[in-house]
């Protein structure tokens, strides 16, 4: 058996136990080139240090778990093959911009919670006993697709100084669902979202930095969905202004 | 770091609880509040609800949709699929139900790829008469999962607790009565006083070293359920996908066949004609070929290895799965996902080239026996999804059945759950000090001195993981069989002698947790190599070597129940099955038949 | 749930994490040179309504090396700002053309171009020529 090439991996760590700042450790070990970034974290984890904590699961970038920075980009440990990342060594931190709670995990509730404050989700305008399903051109499916690919990975957050420097912002994800949702034609509840895009910590705490978009995964494009609600928020607010007793 | 010695129970009350965010539990828990909006629902789940493995699926989910379809055609296909193994009554319910709930599911926002006029579009997966399979390009899984998580954001009733590892079932003398488990983040126990619970845990597919399956699928929902004496039903099917990639098993959907992939050997021919799928032509054509069960394929994989005729991949042998006469605009249709899965993973275009795959396992047929309605035999506990056995599957799952059946029979444990949540008593007083008791062993194992002599969980998944694909593989013998039994008895007794962690601190102790699901998975494992060596006849996906190579009516047209002990093996009985209209008679895919258009 | 005890992550240098960042900082702050031209273009109106002397006087600064500078920073900063804003203005836009038939991105790109080149060409001819 021929002796595998090594690579070190350097992990950022913090424990809630300890009582100190985050710290460093490296890790050498053998990998493939065909091998993830994930699957080296698991050889960690399974054979050198069982302490060493993160999330995964899907392993195919679908499930979203696995976010975190690497080289000081946000990416998806499944996503990343070490052959790319050689010969290292390669810098492993928690997803920026989110508490931490012990070494990769970060607290993602801020994120779960704005959601629904974001109405991510559809409210269905017709008839809600139908047991036929609708109707829907696929140029009306293409109207919001791209939006609806969000795997709610949290990368985009991650790329957001907007939401680092402005915990209130909702953000790029939660934005780009209020977009897919506002944008099918199947839903009725843009009135309900209004108050959330229009608001400062809506649309307009973006200030079109645009590295969300780029480090999306999924190609979703979230910079797109908030910029063009920045439009018919403003357009609806200006429609307001010249006629009053348009909203209700 | 070590734990401080038990943390502070904290003792929750509410109505219902379900265990599993994936689809069977979301659907659960909306069908819950939707029927009684004052019930207090918990959702707890050992991941956030997104994150868990219905998201993987990819093909569709099946219903009769078009005019040339019906519910006596899907009936057929799904019961000579499973091959007559399947509660009849059960698959009738069920093919009855699919068309409302992907309907029900369209209302709700689901993004369905469309035909031209707006209708739901639909394609063939294997075993299938007619294109029967809604999809979301090739994520519908993926589109169906947020769809329910985006509508529970809608039901304030339903909270939610995310990372809560589910311990223990609680039971006293009117059944269910609490969910025990620990809050991932602080490592805290919790206990949820309910009277009802859904389980909706999902699978067990990771007992095995190569599949397609996320790493939360670990099966411990079964095993809770089988330690308060719930059978487990069928466990010896287990289905192994034909197309995954070497190595990883990352899942290269049935839908590419769906769409016209075809399958060739080492030396360019589309070996599955050997196989009892033939012949080549008319095609394409339903229940032919490409177009033949998951079973049959996998098996066809298996001869053909031996055979010599698959190709060296760096991570093992394999087949190619050849899509490059779609074309590429089909492809970014259609087959978007997995297009980009092999761009990234492998460094193939399938636009420009075949994809290597192989046989990876996939899904847990078997599972905790339940009723139409999910119930189990322990009054109060409902089960749906893939963790639950409500007898659908027989001995093989067709493609695109398993998104179906989360959402028809996680609404209808969901809905049952809600009328028994409120007409029983309030669980008692003493339920909390039998919590404390029941969570000790668990953070015994936080306590533990690590001896040097004491394996690794890895170490003992790996041997768990060998003993599975030596003895209860896609073919199987009692040799085989009887070795891994044996192999897994005593990877029992080494766990129970206690796993060495290198962490023992409380707060998102992922290594001790995996310690827990590796003793379920143990015990689950156990189950299907016991249930397998008992069912002397080969039938859909349980294929043997030896003496048992026929199907065998006479003797075993009946389900495997397993009833799990605390430490031995487990007892293996047989059950009849319910036959209400299709008469057993021989299982046969490809012969003549209509060259058909794929739209 | 109670919340797990966590760190708190910290925003000092955060422009310092990624180019991305900078890029954008700075075509943010190309904002500041057009700001300073207005100002100095604010002035010569000034400049103007108090007469030919000031006027002149404003004429022989805008004319002089730090008026220059000052111009060539401004075009410069000009120039970055328009190729950063016509890469991010299709993102701004709401869906153009009829659905299914959307206007594609790098068409708005190269409009947007063609249009900015096509006014720079008629200002700059009239000045040459027209005035």
């Amino acid at each position: 058996m021929s002796e595998r090439p090594t690579i070190v991996i350097e992990v950022r760590r913090w424990h809630p136990d300890a009582e100190q700042p985050p710290w460093w450790q490296a890790f050498e070990l053998p990998y493939r080139e065909d091998q993830s970034l994930l699957e080296a974290l698991q050889h960690i984890k399974d054979e050198l240090d069982g302490s060493l904590t993160f999330r995964w699961s899907c392993r195919m970038a679908i499930c979203g778990s696995c976010g975190c920075m690497v080289d000081g980009r946000p990416e998806l440990s499944c996503h990343l093959l070490m052959g790319d990342l050689a010969p290292g060594p390669v810098r492993v931190e928690p997803l920026a911009h989110f508490p931490v709670i012990r070494d990769l995990v970060i607290d993602q509730q801020d994120v779960l919670d704005k959601l629904p404050v974001a109405g991510a989700y559809l409210v269905p305008g017709d008839d809600t006993s139908a047991t036929e399903p609708s109707r829907q051109t696929p140029a009306q499916v293409a109207e919001y697709a791209q939006f609806a690919q969000c795997i709610n990975c949290l990368l985009c957050y991650s790329a957001c100084p907007q939401y680092g420097l402005k915990p209130d912002f909702l953000g790029p994800a939660a934005l780009a669902l209020m977009a897919r949702h506002d944008a099918d034609s199947r839903d009725a509840g843009q009135a309900e979202r209004r108050e959330a895009r229009d608001a400062t910590s809506g649309v307009w705490d973006c200030t079109l930095v645009g590295h969300c978009t780029e480090v999306c995964p999924q190609g979703v494009d979230p910079a797109r969905a908030i910029n063009r609600n920045k439009g018919a928020s403003a357009r609806d607010y200006l429609l307001d202004l010249l006629l009053p007793g348009r909203r209700r | 770091m070590t734990a401080q010695r038990h943390p502070d129970l904290r003792v929750i009350d509410c109505d219902l609880v379900v265990i599993g965010g994936g689809g069977a539990g979301l659907r659960a828990a909306l069908a819950a509040t939707v029927a009684d909006p004052s019930l207090d629902i918990v959702l707890v789940s050992k991941v956030v609800p997104m994150r868990s493995h219905t998201v993987a699926a990819e093909g569709g989910a099946a219903a009769v949709l078009r005019e040339d379809d019906s519910f006596e055609q899907h009936f057929e296909d799904t019961v000579s699929g499973g091959e007559w193994l399947c509660d009849q009554a059960a698959v009738e319910a069920f093919v009855a139900a699919c068309p409302r709930e992907l309907a029900q599911l369209e209302r709700w926002g689901c993004p369905w790829s469309r035909r031209d006029d707006g209708r739901v579009q639909t394609r063939f997966f294997g075993g299938m008469r007619v294109q029967r399979t809604w999809f979301a390009a090739d994520r519908t899984g993926f589109h169906m999962l947020h769809t329910l998580f985006q509508t529970s954001l809608r039901y304030p009733a339903i909270r939610r607790h995310d990372e809560f590892f589910c311990t223990n079932l609680l039971v006293d003398e009117h059944g269910l009565a609490g969910v025990l488990g620990i809050d991932i983040a602080t490592g805290h126990p919790v206990l949820y006083r309910a009277r009802a619970a859904v389980l909706a845990t999902g699978g067990a597919g990771r007992v095995y070293a190569h599949n397609t399956n996320a790493g939360i699928v670990t099966g411990e929902g079964m095993a809770l359920a089988a330690r308060h004496g719930v059978a487990l039903r069928d466990m010896e099917f287990v289905q192994w996908h034909p197309t995954a990639l070497p190595g990883s098993g990352i899942l290269i959907t049935e839908g590419c066949r769906g769409e016209g992939g075809v399958l060739l050997n080492a030396e360019g021919r589309r070996y599955l004609e050997d196989y009892g799928l033939g012949p080549l032509e008319p095609w394409p054509r339903p229940r032919a070929m490409e177009l033949g069960p998951r079973d049959r394929l996998s098996q066809a994989f298996w001869h053909e290895d031996r055979a010599g005729r698959t190709i060296t991949t760096a991570q093992g042998n394999a087949v190619l799965l050849d899509l490059r006469h779609l074309g590429p605009r089909r492809l970014a249709e259609r087959l978007p996902m997995i297009s980009e899965v092999a761009r990234r993973f492998l460094g193939i275009d399938p636009v420009t080239a075949p994809i290597p795959v192989r046989p990876a396992v996939h899904y847990t047929m078997g599972g905790v026996a339940t009723d139409l309605d999910g119930s189990t035999t322990l009054p109060g506990l409902y089960a749906a999804g893939e963790c639950a056995s409500a007898g659908i599957h027989g001995a093989n799952r067709l493609g695109s059945n398993s998104l179906a059946e989360l959402l028809v029979f996680g609404r209808a444990a969901g809905e049952a759950a809600a009328v028994r949540a409120r007409s029983a008593p309030r669980p008692g007083e003493a339920l909390a000090a039998e919590a404390r008791a029941c969570m000790a062993p668990w953070y015994a194992m936080l306590e533990a001195a690590p001896a040097a002599e004491r394996p690794r969980v890895a170490t003992l998944r790996n041997a768990m993981h060998a003993a599975m694909e030596d003895g209860v593989g896609i073919y199987r013998d009692a040799e085989g069989m009887a070795r891994a039994c044996e192999a897994l008895a005593g990877l029992r007794a080494a766990y129970r002698d206690g796993v060495a962690l290198d962490d023992r601190s409380l707060a998102f102790n992922t290594e001790w947790l995996s310690a827990i699901e590796l003793g379920h998975s143990l015990q689950l494992a156990e189950v299907m190599a016991h249930a397998a060596l008992a069912r002397r006849e080969s039938r859909g996906a349980h294929q043997r070597l030896d003496a048992w190579r026929a199907r065998d009516d006479a003797g075993f047209l009946v389900h495997s129940l397993a009833w799990c002990a605390a430490d031995g093996p487990p007892r293996i009985e047989h059950a009849p099955v319910k036959l209400t209209r299709s008469v057993p008679r021989e299982r046969v895919y490809g012969g003549a038949g209509e060259r058909v258009a794929l739209d | 749930m109670s919340r797990p005890r966590t760190w708190q992550p910290d925003m000092r240098g955060w422009w310092r994490r990624d180019p991305a960042y900078r890029q954008y900082l700075l075509r943010e702050a190309t904002s500041l040179a057009i700001g300073a031209y207005v100002l100095v273009l604010l002035a010569g109106l000034g400049c103007l309504l108090l007469g030919a002397q000031a006027w002149a006087a404003w004429c022989r600064w805008v004319l002089s090396p730090p008026g220059l500078v000052l111009q060539a920073v401004v075009f410069a900063a000009a120039v970055l700002h328009a190729v950063s804003w016509f890469r991010l203005m299709p993102l701004t836009l709401p869906p153009l053309g009829p659905p299914g038939r959307r206007v594609a991105d790098r068409t708005l790109h190269v409009g947007a171009w063609a249009a900015s080149l096509i006014c720079s060409a008629g200002v700059l001819g009239w000045l040459v020529w027209g005035a």
